[in-house]
């Protein structure tokens, strides 16, 4: 199902006192009804529409306390706007460079599972799994792994002349990556590296080709010039490539829930703005994510 | 998997845990303070910058205009083929921006490789290009690789009639692949030459020796020049001493390095920065 963002606004009225009696809260919670339609089975009653309220053109429905609670908030993951800038142009990567609001970012749900095929040697694998680890004991939401068997996995590296595991790959002789999304949730589920063996002569060279690839095809990023060739999102070659904090930043960022994942760009800078207004509107204020049936 | 998003907006008037005021400070740009000739990121919890590259003007090279004239000419034809922006096929800079490593063919005679080394030895001075050997192939981007491959390519407009002339052309028995990245930054070479130049150690040195100089910029070969003049020549003349042209294109061609794509209108921009 397409994902959708909706805004629920929580009033939390408190009342001013100078006592050291603990202050009382009274909380409203409103949802836009047509996220109330698709998500509740409780239909709308007269009642309801006596407490209707209305924000730009969105009808607000009240919803009970217990309604609220369910699935979980996660808090909104402020970032300053340089560094939103940087990650739009990384996390949508636009067809032939092209900019379009309707682009979506990529991101794996499921734990990735690498299958190596046998030419793959051991020194290789050893440096992508460990390379793999770091990943995920830094990124949350993100599990990279080794799967024993190609039928339990969901990711293949393999070289020129294996078994052509990816045809979109087969007039590739050089070495690339192909990853497949779903168009609804924007989530990758199936990826692949291929490597021309005979090019990439030597296990270094391989070993740097991979884990270039891999990460990319993390979030299928678009790489960018403005970086030292160090990081992994500069488009540059270097002997020294590292996942630079930056690049955890970023990688973190693209997998925290702290944001809308598999969103259009419009969507995404809309979100944004519409958070940031709040934040200057409300100097004391919580914003936070919720996701339902997470 | 079915999921919406919610994002919540909890407004008290007590004063909760985020305070929206200390959140919405930038982090600091400090872009023009600080200038790299390459671009550089610095990301953390207060700055966070990245430097676009500023390119050197180029009218700083210096080369001998007396001995070579027409060096700026001979220079876009080996790298851009002559070409523009909007040229039906455009031909960018490419470059090695990491140490070049080389590893020998363990076929290839010894005092061959002893001559290639001291031929190349001229250009250590280069500031952004390093070429050094080594006897594991694991170690090495560069791979010089005996091989019973043929090739035999011989454009016609080259003009090479005589037999001889076809054994000296370096694409008759030759050919080198490069890998490069999204920024036209050569990542590895493999240079493969045909088993049967081994038997004439002239052959193979002039193999070598123009081989390796092509793959250090992708050099076009370039007819309009005689032969003893350049390892670009259609058909170069064998020297110890690599030729003041060549040495001058090697220069100019790593008087910096480009993080981003470079054409020949690129190029000649480059002429006019300051």
């Amino acid at each position: 199902m397409k994902t959708l963002a909706v805004f629920i606004i929580i009033l939390n009225i408190s009342m001013p006192s100078f006592s050291q009696k603990k202050h009382k809260h009274k909380t409203r919670n409103y949802v836009p009804i047509s996220w109330y339609k698709t998500t509740y089975k409780t239909p709308l009653t007269k009642k309801d529409s006596l407490n209707f309220k209305f924000n730009d053109q969105d009808t607000l429905v009240l919803i009970t306390n217990k309604m609220k609670t369910i699935g979980t908030f996660v808090d909104y993951v402020y970032k300053d706007s340089l560094f939103l800038n940087e990650y739009k142009k990384i996390a949508f990567n636009h067809k032939n460079d092209s900019l379009d609001y309707n682009t979506t970012m990529k991101y794996w749900k499921n734990d990735i599972k690498l299958f190596f095929s046998k030419s793959v040697s051991k020194k290789e694998r050893k440096s992508i799994l460990s390379f793999a680890r770091e990943i995920s004991n830094k990124v949350d939401s993100l599990t990279i792994y080794e799967a024993k068997n190609h039928e339990d996995s969901n990711y293949v590296i393999y070289y020129t002349g294996d078994y052509e595991y990816e045809q979109n790959l087969k007039n590739y002789n050089r070495a690339d990556f192909w990853v497949y999304w779903n168009n609804n949730s924007n989530q990758l589920y199936k990826g692949s590296i291929k490597i021309n063996n005979q090019k990439f002569f030597s296990e270094s060279l391989r070993i740097a080709e991979i884990k270039k690839l891999l990460f990319q095809s993390l979030g299928y990023f678009k790489l960018s010039n403005n970086y030292n060739c160090d990081s992994y999102f500069s488009n540059c070659h270097s002997n020294n490539k590292q996942i630079t904090d930056f690049d955890y930043e970023l990688l973190q960022y693209h997998y925290c829930y702290g944001i809308c994942k598999g969103t259009s760009l419009e969507t995404f800078e809309a979100q944004h703005e519409s958070v940031k207004n709040m934040m200057k509107e409300h100097d004391h204020a919580i914003h936070k994510f919720h996701y339902p049936n997470y | 998997m079915k999921y919406l998003i919610i994002l919540t907006f909890l407004i008290s008037y007590n004063g909760l845990s985020q305070n929206a005021s200390e959140n919405l400070k930038s982090r600091i740009n400090i872009d023009r303070i600080k200038l790299k000739p390459t671009g550089y990121t610095i990301s953390n919890k207060d700055t966070f910058y990245f430097n676009q590259q500023r390119f050197k003007d180029l009218s700083s090279f210096k080369y001998n205009k007396e001995t070579l004239p027409n060096f700026l000419k001979h220079y876009k034809s080996s790298v851009f083929f002559n070409s523009k922006k909007h040229s039906s096929r455009v031909y960018r800079l490419l470059q090695w921006k990491t140490p070049i490593v080389i590893y020998f063919d363990k076929s290839i005679p010894k005092k061959i490789i002893k001559k290639v080394k001291a031929f190349y030895s001229k250009i250590e001075d280069i500031e952004n290009l390093s070429i050094s050997y080594t006897n594991t192939i694991d170690k090495a981007n560069y791979r010089i690789q005996i091989t019973d491959e043929t090739f035999n390519i011989i454009p016609e407009e080259f003009g090479i009639t005589k037999e001889l002339e076809k054994q000296m052309f370096f694409f008759t028995n030759c050919s080198y692949s490069i890998i490069k990245d999204n920024s036209n930054g050569i990542v590895a070479c493999t240079l493969k030459i045909n088993r049967k130049q081994l038997s004439n150690n002239d052959n193979i040195l002039l193999n070598l020796k123009q081989g390796i100089f092509f793959s250090l910029g992708r050099f076009h070969l370039n007819y309009s020049l005689n032969p003893e003049e350049s390892l670009t020549s259609v058909l170069y003349k064998n020297s110890d001493i690599m030729s003041d042209l060549d040495s001058s294109i090697l220069r100019l061609h790593y008087y910096q390095l480009y993080n981003r794509h470079i054409d020949g209108t690129d190029f000649e921009q480059l002429f006019q920065i300051n």
